[in-house]
């Protein structure tokens, strides 16, 4: 019961310390990251439906606030119950990143369906780099939480201080997305400690792949496909993902898009269903020599129609990041009466800053003229989503 | 006017790799004697536009510096 249970940014809180303030206060409130994991705990506990409103959500007027079951009287006691909580049910909403956030019902299988609890992971420390609200985070939670761990918050945190966290509580376990781990970037620390770096959320490339095995020589990498209507479904050791034998039959490619079964998916009423199946709206490329592998290439309304050439966005972020000056870089479309769309970017440079002839020249090497921004800017801080991913506006 | 439209010009000139203009006439063609291509006449569009807030190419094709002026001067 010593054990620790969360680090925020100014608490330390063990699962006894935990259990007493269940115990002795089961209400729901939400005004921090303790509070949210509190209150999904005592609903889990009470076996009752709990909301968990978005960022930007103020009504809250329909959500029960007090919940009802017998004090938790051990670890193991706490651990069982919350696995045979099976009328709960958790409401959450998308982060509305492409439209209105719709309102999606999970119940507790489907978030832990790529889960691994037992024994090899009772030393495993966490960090924590996603929102609480999203699917994302939920994931984590119950994967650290299910197996007794500890959580360390990193999510919003400067880089300096999620270097120090990770050496000095000594995580294990980090999932984030690619644009999280790239601000990590770079970096001559190593961190043997961590043993396992899970990426999501976003397209992972190979260049940022290869950054982080220096960072944390002792670490598998594990990429996964998840998303807020359906929750894990993929994972992969890089970029390429094939679909596991028990979810056969239940994902396929249809010209390119990937489509999810609607067995797999989150109850809502705001989830469009094609026949008995999800579009996802995730265009996939296929190896050529395997077909049973696929790698995600960008979102099919994500192409930017330059003089009548479809530009992959995703594609000249790679190109841009190659430079050595350059963290991360964002390209969007602006349009114009020519060629329909230019190209623009926000690079997050290095001091001292590239000049916008470096890039161009440096982008020529490897890209046709279409491709190649024409409006760049230079950033200290490319914006985030509350999901953590790079925001596409 | 001629010298905020020579600074946009000069922009997309260097981001290419050409040497700026020292001063635009109104009978140079964008193409053949400024040298831009599409893209370049995209990007200049773009630039204009925030410049001066004003879209040149709205409701015709602009072939030449004089042509911007007007519609930048109306």
């Amino acid at each position: 019961m010593n054990q620790l249970f969360l680090r925020t940014i100014d608490r330390r809180i063990t699962y006894g310390e935990l259990f007493e303030d269940i115990n002795r206060n089961p209400v729901w409130s939400d005004e921090d990251l303790y509070a949210i994991f509190r209150t999904i705990l005592i609903s889990l506990l009470a076996d009752k439906p709990v909301i968990l409103p978005d960022e930007s959500q103020h009504d809250r007027s329909s959500i029960p606030q007090q919940y009802n079951f017998p004090p938790i009287e051990s670890m193991d006691d706490f651990l069982r119950r919350i696995r045979s909580a099976l009328n709960w049910r958790i409401e959450l909403f998308t982060s509305g990143t492409t439209g209105i956030p719709k309102r999606i019902s999970h119940r507790l299988e489907t978030l832990i369906r790529t889960a691994s609890i037992n024994e090899r992971h009772r030393d495993d420390i966490w960090g924590f780099a996603y929102s609480a609200r999203h699917i994302a985070g939920l994931q984590v939670f119950f994967q650290a939480v299910l197996n007794g761990n500890p959580l360390v918050e990193l999510f919003m945190l400067p880089r300096e201080k999620i270097l120090d966290r990770i050496e000095t509580d000594g995580i294990t376990h980090i999932s984030a997305t690619p644009t999280f781990y790239r601000m990590l970037l770079p970096c001559d620390q190593a961190f043997p400690n961590v043993r396992r770096i899970t990426f999501g959320g976003e397209k992972l490339d190979d260049g940022l792949l290869g950054a982080l095995e220096k960072v944390f020589p002792n670490a598998k990498f594990t990429n996964i496909y998840a998303s807020t209507e359906a929750g894990t479904l993929l994972n992969a050791e890089g970029s390429w993902f094939r679909v596991r034998p028990e979810l056969s039959g239940k994902i396929r490619i249809e010209g390119k898009e990937l489509l999810i079964h609607r067995c797999l998916m989150g109850d809502s009423d705001a989830i469009e269903l094609d026949g008995n199946w999800y579009r996802s709206g995730d265009i996939v490329e296929i190896d050529p020599n395997d077909p049973e592998r696929f790698r995600f290439r960008h979102r099919n309304n994500e192409m930017i129609n330059v003089g009548g050439f479809k530009v992959n966005p995703h594609d000249v972020e790679d190109a841009l990041r190659k430079h050595p000056a350059v963290r991360n870089a964002q390209v969007y479309g602006k349009q114009n009466r020519i060629t329909g769309n230019i190209l623009c970017c926000r690079i997050e440079a290095f001091q001292p800053h590239p000049t916008v002839r470096d890039i161009r020249a440096f982008l020529e090497k490897s890209l046709p003229d279409f491709s190649i921004p024409r409006m760049i800017e230079f950033t200290d801080n490319l914006e985030t989503t509350v999901t953590g991913k790079l925001r596409r506006t | 006017m001629n010298e905020r439209l020579l600074t946009c010009v000069n922009t997309v000139r260097e981001n290419k790799g050409l040497a700026p203009m020292e001063t635009l006439d109104r009978n140079m063609n964008l193409r053949t004697d400024v040298g831009l291509d599409s893209l370049d006449l995209a990007e200049l569009t773009v630039r204009i536009e925030n410049e001066f807030g004003i879209d040149v190419f709205e409701d015709s094709l602009v072939a030449t510096i004089g042509e911007i002026l007007d519609k930048l001067e109306s």
